[in-house]
């Protein structure tokens, strides 16, 4: 198109005739205009990344439309702060009469919550940090840490910062 | 020259220009190379059918080419996936033939080598990567003429085996421009020899850039693990370009080995970009410099690195290969270089000044402390997020394992998709969510997402390819919970996020796997291939 306003330009220098330059670019604007139309038409636009900004916050829970997707694998929500799954549990036999169970925990940020444990417990802290409490002993923890928790001793965990706190237990109850 | 001479020469001279621009708008429709472009981006920035929400749905097949039944040695399927120029469509198969399709009607234009002649092929067939042509191929101007680049084994070289070099051919006719030398050496069939070079293109497309193809060196499936390489020829004439060296581990020329460049390489401005494959293979000590595992930006003209990106140390090497490649992404927070591990974790890095010194990191999704160290409860072995990502804008596709990495373990990703908001704080890290339907799960489910203004097409492992409306463009079928193990009816008072689950546009049945392939999205068509021998073109 510059060309042709270009080509314009040297027009009206050389005849100096308004008249026809005026004419002329009409002609020109509706040439700029079908191939307007006509990219348009084609789909030859580049919007490459234009409205790509974060999308609008979603909407409060109970407004909120949820999708039909169910974990395979879901958490139960024991209480308001507190999810368990077990993942793998093997029930006791009159030959071993020890019941053995792999749960995951997760709790809420900023909350505290009072882990019901049915047996002697490993933990393993798999993400966010905060503090156990178990019996009258308090720990920091972090992602990474583990503890022990004895057999019918209570434990609370605190999850600190901004992200909910995720452990893994391992646990066993004797006959 | 009189003013009554003007309207011709203008007439004349605006039709010129509209012609260009056509072409060029026509040219810019195109899918020269794996993942779209240089920068890997997998993103036809140009709109089309393909980016319109309401023509999306009519989505049909409109031709199906099947290719030849493989002679012996060779193996049905295509793992590589279709290039597009001029309406041409140009793909390597299995069976060891490079073919060009009409695009309009699928019928074959010419192939390469001719059916009398031998098919190129490797006599080290393990996995897909050793089937003939697993890689896809690049368009590329030679000396004024169009010309399409591709690698394959062949048994005319070297110990007639099957080494690996780079082909390039006239794009019309199919004529040879030229060979390149032996790029990846094959030189024995012992398995796990270590005495032999076991090397192998597989699954690196070659790029052009700057006057030269670059191209990625890994193995025949670890048999055992290669020194990986990059190595660039001159485009003009194939030979291999002396200045430039990239090797993994080591030096080029001792017998350490690790860090295979099994995908893509990118480039962008005077760099190229990788990423690499594992280093630890049962020898006792760690190779010195040990580049595996890592995502690298390397002088284009030396291969030099620049920087380099490695979250995993070498004791908790379990071979998660850094395959996808790397997307050099141009954003509103500057040039970000990201790629998912195969251990499911996506690192974004600020790409930085050309010289020498460490990446800045971004972030990474999950989010975690980098480096990775033993004890910290995670897993870095032999799982499946393999594919490349698709960039729009601020926004970046691709597999990834999730906010329950760690606690489900790597395989719940594994038919999932996300999009995350590269240049957002982390809180507004995850864009969307969705399990994409028609994928099974298992640890081969999902090819490459590409996308055009949003709207995102992906291949399944039971044949189905799936088009997702980002929710900027389309309402989302409903909101789900950031983490994948937790219900959406509990998700915000335990702490997470509700994202939205996008919109399925199209699901539509086609025959054979897709996890190789990526669809390709071309002048408002889409070609994919799949891995029961066939290309398909579809369009609204």
């Amino acid at each position: 198109m510059t060309f042709a306003l270009a080509a314009l330009k040297l027009d009206l220098m050389e005849s100096g005739d308004l008249k026809k330059a005026k004419t002329r670019l009409i002609y020109i604007s509706l040439f700029a205009a079908f191939s307007a139309i006509a990219f348009q038409a084609t789909g030859c636009r580049d919007s490459r990344g234009r409205g790509t900004g974060p999308l609008p916050p979603p909407p409060p829970q109970e407004q909120a439309r949820l999708s039909d997707y169910h974990p395979e694998k879901a958490f139960s929500q024991i209480s308001s702060e507190l999810a368990t799954r077990a993942v793998f549990a093997v029930e006791p036999t009159a030959k071993d009469p020890y019941h053995v169970e792999v749960q995951d925990v997760i709790v809420a940020p900023g909350k505290e919550a009072s882990i019901p444990v049915q047996g002697a417990a490993t933990f393993e802290v798999r993400a966010g940090g905060g503090s156990a409490t178990i019996g009258a002993r308090s720990h920091e923890l972090g992602t990474g840490s583990t503890f022990i928790v004895p057999e019918g001793e209570p434990l609370k965990i605190v999850a600190k910062g901004d992200a909910p706190m995720t452990l893994r237990a391992y646990v066993v109850r004797g006959p | 020259m009189t003013s009554k001479d003007h309207p011709p020469l203008m007439t004349l001279s605006i039709g010129m220009l509209l012609l260009f621009c056509f072409a060029s708008c026509e040219r810019e429709q195109e899918w020269h190379s794996f993942h779209h472009d240089s920068r890997r981006t997998s993103n036809q920035p140009n709109s089309s059918a393909l980016s319109d929400p309401a023509k999306v749905p009519g989505l049909a097949v409109r031709w199906t080419w099947t290719a030849p039944t493989p002679g012996p040695g060779g193996q049905a399927g295509f793992r590589a996936s279709p290039v597009i120029h001029d309406n041409i469509v140009y793909i390597g198969n299995g069976n060891g033939y490079f073919y060009a399709l009409n695009g309009d009607t699928g019928a074959l234009l010419w192939q390469y080598p001719a059916a009398s002649s031998p098919p190129l092929l490797t006599q080290f067939q393990c996995n897909p990567s050793s089937y003939g042509i697993a890689s896809s191929a690049t368009i590329t101007k030679i000396k004024g003429n169009d010309a399409v680049i591709f690698a394959a084994p062949d048994q005319s070289i070297g110990m007639h085996l099957g080494d690996s070099r780079l082909f390039a051919l006239d794009a019309k006719t199919g004529a040879e421009i030229w060979k390149s030398p032996v790029i990846a050496r094959l030189t024995g069939l012992t398995f796990g020899s270590k005495t032999e070079f076991h090397e192998n293109i597989g699954y690196s497309s070659p790029i052009v850039f700057k006057n030269h193809v670059y191209v990625g060196v890994a193995d025949h499936c670890d048999s055992p693990i290669q020194k990986g390489r990059v190595v660039a020829v001159k485009l003009e004439t194939g030979a291999i370009a002396p200045a430039f060296s990239y090797c993994s581990t080591g030096t080029c020329a001792d017998s350490t080995r690790g860090g295979g460049v099994w995908g893509p390489v990118a480039a962008e401005g005077d760099s190229v970009y990788i990423t690499t494959g594992n280093t630890k293979s049962g020898d006792p000590t760690e190779p010195s410099p040990n580049n595996g595992l890592s995502m690298m930006k390397l002088n284009r003209s030396t291969g030099a690195i620049t920087w380099k990106f490695q979250p995993v140390p070498w004791i908790m090497d379990g071979d998660p290969d850094w395959a996808a490649g790397a997307t050099v992404m141009s954003t509103s927070c500057g040039k970000v270089v990201i790629s998912t591990m195969k251990d499911g974790w996506t690192h974004a890095l600020d790409d930085g000044p050309p010289v020498p010194g460490p990446p800045s990191r971004r972030w990474s999704y999950p989010s975690v402390t980098i480096p990775f160290t033993p004890g910290d409860g995670t897993v870095h072995g032999d799982t499946r997020y393999l594919r490349g990502g698709a960039a729009w804008g601020d926004v970046y596709v691709a597999m990834n394992g999730g906010l329950n990495l760690i606690t489900s373990g790597a395989a719940g990703g594994f038919k999932r998709l996300h999009a995350f908001n590269v240049c957002a704080a982390e809180a507004d890290r995850l864009r969307w969510l969705i399990d994409v339907p028609n994928a099974s799960g298992t640890d081969y489910s999902l090819g490459y997402p590409t996308i055009t203004n949003g709207i995102v097409y992906i291949g399944t492992d039971t044949g189905h390819l799936v088009v997702i409306a980002d929710p900027s463009l389309v309402p989302p079928a409903g909101f789900r919970c950031s983490n994948p193990d937790v219900p959406n009816a509990t998700c915000v008072s335990l702490g997470y996020k509700l994202v939205p689950q996008p919109a399925v546009l199209a699901n539509i049945a086609l025959s054979g796997r897709m996890v190789y392939n990526e669809p390709v999205l071309a002048n408002g068509r889409v070609y994919v291939a799949t891995d029961a021998n066939n290309v398909y073109m579809l369009s609204p």
